[in-house]
């Protein structure tokens, strides 16, 4: 290749550069936006991502998101909790429970505050202490 | 040393910058600093994060990287946090950090399911965001995740050598990372970090004599590299093996100087691990039956398939592979990557042992994880031959 030619080469890719990058520019973009679509892009989490409890709604199982609330709100001083069979049964409400409602414990043991989503009592010495559309708590000391 | 002096350096290096601030976090919250002190101490940070990164807007070679990790951001805290081990392993780490104070809260082992020996640089840096505002929330703590992509992108991208050809790179990541870049996952991050890493040691050893300040910036990219998750480590290993080979290939003398910067960067992971050692904790696969889940795997020939087909039959290992195979048997040594090659081999074989001996179900442990553990070598492969299709009076 003669120094000439090269000169031309180098010129035309001088040339298509700019449109080069503005197509990049367009596709990185474009991907960024159907990225923030597929991952739940919502105006109102934004204006709200600082504060207390944000993002709480979108982000957790209804039934947890209730949990959460209600040991938040209702039950003061509260330092465990266990999951009643259906909750610890199913891993998805059970891990989202353990770190939805932390600093309140879940313990196996503890009777006084059993997080479930059953409609029924979970066991006949317990009584239904806080119930919500999905999740219930019960008391069975 | 002058103030005009520290801003030249930063200049040179905001990545060692960035990242050592990120490092200095979680060395606060590891030393115990807490109260009115780690506040202040966050704030000096993340004072100098911000004017170092804003320097950085008016260098023509990292605002891409800026303007990148800034829309990252946006979309981190605009997007709710549904994803499973983001909330099950870090956002819940990182609640535990900040609720109790501590560092080291997971290591009472509580929710044996959250994977407790973890390294928990991410976890303190999200309860650390949150000590500064005053309360935990579902959202703002997962923008440490892009956050803490700058560092690396800022070495990355400058040695790309056009315009075009980086934004192809952040294209690839984005195409390849997807939702994990803003999800509170940190595989995108380990990642960059691992091909940060593997940059800044093929430098040092095609160079004749570094600078200070290159060996500042690797024991800063490997210490994030290495404390990110537990490949991290298994990752700074692979890519010391790749700068011991190009030492090898290029027939040049090993550097002291490179050796003692790896040495320094595992220094946090291995206080950390000493901590996880002490509290009596050790990970899923080490807890677990491994040889008799590797050697019943070893002579069972679905096994292999499976492996061959999640890990090397997947679409961006059989786009990246060919011409990465062709660059470096043709240019040899004057291409990088020929040393891409023993750190993505020897990385790969890092995943075929672990996925062997996974105490998991196989297919529901690849179908799970493979495009995850793959992303580092995709990404190094990727930048490799973007680096190597440049003329080289073109490299940097």
């Amino acid at each position: 290749m003669t120094q000439r030619e090269r000169h031309d080469q180098r010129d035309m890719s001088r040339a298509i550069a700019p449109s080069i990058r503005l197509m990049l520019a367009t596709l990185l973009v474009w991907q960024l936006s159907s990225l923030a679509d597929s991952s739940g892009f919502s105006l109102r989490i934004l204006r709200t991502a600082f504060q207390p409890f944000a993002g709480e709604l979108e982000s957790l199982p209804p039934a947890v998101g209730e949990f959460a609330h209600f040991l938040r709100t209702k039950s003061a001083a509260l330092v465990t909790c266990s999951l009643s069979n259906e909750v610890a049964s199913n891993s998805l409400l059970m891990q989202r429970s353990y770190e939805a409602v932390y600093p309140v414990r879940i313990d196996s043991s503890s009777r006084s505050c059993i997080l479930g989503t059953e409609s029924a009592v979970v066991a006949s010495s317990c009584r239904l202490q806080l119930e919500g559309e999905h999740a219930r708590i019960f008391n069975c000391r | 040393m002058r103030a005009s002096s520290i801003v030249g350096n930063a200049r040179s290096y905001p990545a060692a910058w960035l990242g050592a601030l990120l490092v200095l976090v979680y060395l606060f919250c590891a030393a115990g600093a807490g109260g009115m002190l780690l506040t202040v101490l966050l704030l000096a940070c993340a004072g100098i994060f911000v004017a170092v990164a804003s320097s950085q807007l008016l260098c023509r070679q990292n605002v891409l990287a800026v303007i990148f990790v800034f829309a990252l951001c946006i979309v981190a805290l605009a997007t709710p946090s549904p994803a499973w081990d983001a909330r099950s392993i870090w956002l819940f780490h990182g609640k535990r950090i900040f609720y109790d104070a501590s560092l080291y809260a997971q290591l009472d082992n509580y929710a044996v399911w959250s994977h407790n020996d973890y390294p928990s640089l991410v976890p303190a840096l999200m309860a650390s965001i949150a000590h500064v505002i005053g309360h935990w929330n579902d959202v703002f703590p997962k923008v440490v995740v892009p956050l803490a992509m700058l560092p690396p992108l800022l070495v990355i991208l400058p040695r790309i050598p056009r315009l075009e050809w980086r934004m192809v790179f952040l294209l690839v990541l984005v195409a390849l990372g997807g939702n994990h870049l803003v999800d509170g996952y940190v595989d995108a991050l380990l990642s960059l970090a691992f091909v940060a890493v593997f940059l800044l040691i093929n430098e040092i050893t095609a160079t004749d004599e570094p600078d200070f300040g290159q060996y500042v910036q690797l024991t800063v990219m490997a210490a994030l590299l290495a404390l990110v998750k537990n490949e991290g480590g298994a990752l700074l290993l692979c890519a010391a093996f790749a700068g011991l080979a190009g030492t090898l290939l290029r027939g040049r003398r090993m550097k002291l100087a490179m050796v003692v910067s790896l040495a320094v960067a595992i220094l946090p992971l291995l206080a950390w691990k000493l901590s996880v050692a002490h509290a009596g904790l050790s990970n899923d696969l080490a807890g677990s039956d491994l040889m008799g889940q590797l050697t019943g795997r070893l002579g069972d020939i679905r096994s292999y398939w499976l492996l061959i087909d999640s890990l090397l039959f997947s679409l961006p290992t059989l786009l990246l592979l060919p011409p990465l195979l062709l660059i470096a048997f043709v240019a040899r040594r004057n291409s990088i990557s020929l040393y891409v090659l023993p750190a993505c081999a020897s990385y790969v074989a890092v995943l075929v042992v672990v996925y062997m001996s996974t105490p998991n179900d196989l297919p529901w442990h690849l179908a799970t994880s493979a495009d995850r553990t793959m992303l580092p070598v995709w990404l190094l492969a990727t930048c490799s031959l973007l680096v190597d299709l440049a003329a080289t009076r073109e490299r940097v």
